[in-house]
């Protein structure tokens, strides 16, 4: 294999180019079905993502590709690596990041992002803050609600 | 709740929220609920309270008619519930379980798994913590896809266990946690098996032996007494401790245990010793204990430096390492919370340790490439070993990086 063809063009919504090794983006089982497909040449047109996200998209895939050292140290860092990449997104970055993953298909990355999502729920107040969207209940369907799962608020 | 719930739905009224375009909310339905997948049951219901929406994607998600659950987490130790957990196993299996992890509490014996339990194409990963309960297959067993298998405070006989490992042909890992009813551990039959695990109770001796000839880790920590390892003709990697620091039996006895054990550790490439175990090769009834030569590349000695620790223990582990590459320090025990308090002259005196311990170190061993202390950063600081190790003479071994790593960052 010649070194161009470890390489591939991944290019962004607003056309900014990203060359990685081939291993890094065929993480994405979209990146991967096009390439097998050849449909597409040595630069791949990703037209949902911006180049913002996808860098993001990138220094993952580049993480989760090459793991060096040893055993169970290195998955648990790994962890930690995830835990710090998603600690301080904000509400729109992980909104652009899940829907760049379920784009390119990166089950991993799909699952830790909403996973960060799904984290924020300490609370259901802090939940709302946090998505920022209206209750449009009236109180009497709000006391239903509760009434018919008692045991999910019951503390 | 009502009420703070209330004042937020005025605010974001008033303030235009409602989410924007780019907000979680306006994510298609099925990545909506592919995060309430991921949160607590509990949390994912009371989602039913944020807005119209959220309640219809929380009804159309079911967890317990979706087709697939990935996993069940039972936990209970009231008599009341003994005859729901067969329902659970059950909806586990027809919902093709993964991952699943049952810890039974019961003050006596009050369970007896069913037949059916013992039969799924599905489960990979199990977990059972089973207090004063047996686990006795009275028919065959088939797992045919576990892989990773952990039993913990069962009571288990030598034959139970035969059985049921000879249900799971793909398994890898092991896990035996307080089974103090095996005698000998016999897994010479399962070739698939790489890790096992297995953590003695501190005063029973079970199980006495281990016939592993397959396994490539071993991680066992010992009770009074060391186990017997017949065959771990395989191991490549081994993370070894005992409870207390000290041995019970006769001289003689725990000489020869000791000294049997420290010669199936010969050709390991990676091992771990804890602060109890490196105290035992320390006690003056083992000093007469013939050493044999390590194939040792990579050793990691989980300890606080103590006196006691450093001569003649590791000294004479780290003289009998002839191809060590990298040595690891790792001083992770409660000990080392404490020890930020300590009085000066004590500080002092354990710098001198490290200080003996890194002479110690360079004097032993010329094949060593990479040398790491991992202690909390503050303690670093507060101790200054850094600074200490610049004052060290490196003989002749110049290519050995010291390398200092905060224990909460890997």
């Amino acid at each position: 294999m010649s070194k161009s063809e470890k390489k591939i063009v991944l290019k962004s919504l607003d056309n900014e180019a990203f060359e990685v090794e081939k291993a890094v983006a065929l993480q994405s089982q979209t990146i991967w079905v096009m390439c097998e497909d050849k449909c597409v040449g040595n630069e791949i047109p990703l037209e949902n993502v911006t180049g913002q996200i996808l860098a993001k998209v990138i220094d993952y895939c580049k993480k989760h590709a090459v793991v060096d050292g040893d055993g169970d140290e290195s998955s648990e860092e790994l962890k930690n690596w995830d835990t710090e990449f998603t600690k301080n997104m904000d509400q729109s970055t992980l909104f652009n990041m899940i829907l760049a993953a379920n784009y390119l298909n990166i089950k991993s990355l799909l699952n830790l992002t909403c996973q960060a999502v799904a984290d924020k729920t300490k609370t259901i107040d802090e939940f709302h803050t946090f998505l920022n969207i209206e209750n449009n209940f009236t109180p009497e369907e709000e006391a239903q609600i509760c009434q018919e799962n008692l045991w999910a608020f019951d503390d | 709740m009502a009420n703070s719930r209330r004042r937020r739905r005025e605010n974001s009224i008033g303030g235009g929220g409602g989410g924007g375009g780019d907000s979680i909310s306006s994510l298609p339905d099925e990545l909506l609920q592919q995060i309430l997948c991921l949160m607590p049951t509990k949390f994912a219901v009371r989602t039913s309270l944020l807005s119209k929406r959220w309640r219809r994607i929380c009804m159309i998600q079911d967890r317990y008619t979706a087709p697939k659950m990935m996993s069940l987490y039972l936990r209970t130790g009231m008599a009341s519930t003994v005859k729901h957990i067969n329902r659970w196993i059950e909806l586990a299996k027809s919902r093709k379980v993964e991952n699943m992890s049952l810890q039974l509490k019961f003050k006596t014996s009050k369970y007896t798994f069913p037949d059916s339990f013992y039969t799924d194409s599905f489960l990979k990963e199990l977990k059972v913590s089973i207090f004063y309960t047996d686990m006795i297959p009275r028919g065959s067993v088939s797992w045919t896809s576990l892989k990773k298998f952990s039993l913990s405070y069962c009571r288990l006989s030598d034959e139970s266990l035969a059985t049921i490992l000879s249900g799971c042909p793909v398994l890898q890992s092991l896990t035996l946690y307080f089974c103090n009813e095996l005698r000998v551990l016999d897994l010479s039959n399962s070739s698939s098996l790489r890790t096992l695990r297995v953590d003695r109770n501190y005063s029973a001796p079970t199980p006495m032996q281990i016939v592993a000839p397959h396994i490539h880790c071993l991680k066992l920590m010992n009770s009074q007494l060391p186990c017997t390892l017949v065959d771990v003709s395989s191991l490549a990697e081994a993370k070894l401790d005992f409870w207390y620091g000290s041995l019970h039996g006769t001289e003689a006895d725990s000489v020869r245990k000791m000294q049997e054990l420290l010669e199936k550790l010969h050709n390991v490439e990676k091992l771990t010793l804890g602060e109890n175990f490196l105290q035992i090769l320390s006690l003056p009834k083992l000093r007469g204990l013939p050493f044999p030569v390590f194939n040792v590349q990579a050793l990691k000695l989980e300890t606080f430096l103590f006196e006691y620790v450093i001569p003649p223990g590791i000294e004479r582990l780290l003289q009998n390492s002839h191809y060590l590459k990298r040595l690891t320090l790792h001083a992770r025990t409660c000990k080392n919370e404490v020890g930020f308090r300590w009085s000066n002259s004590r500080r002092d005196a354990e710098s001198k340790h490290v200080a003996t311990f890194i002479e110690l170190m360079f004097k032993s061993i010329k094949t060593l490439e990479k040398m790491v202390v991992r202690l909390k950063d503050c303690y670093l600081e507060a101790r200054g070993f850094k600074e200490m190790v610049q004052t060290l003479p490196h003989n002749n071994n110049d290519n050995v990086s010291i390398v200092f790593s905060d224990t909460r960052y890997k």
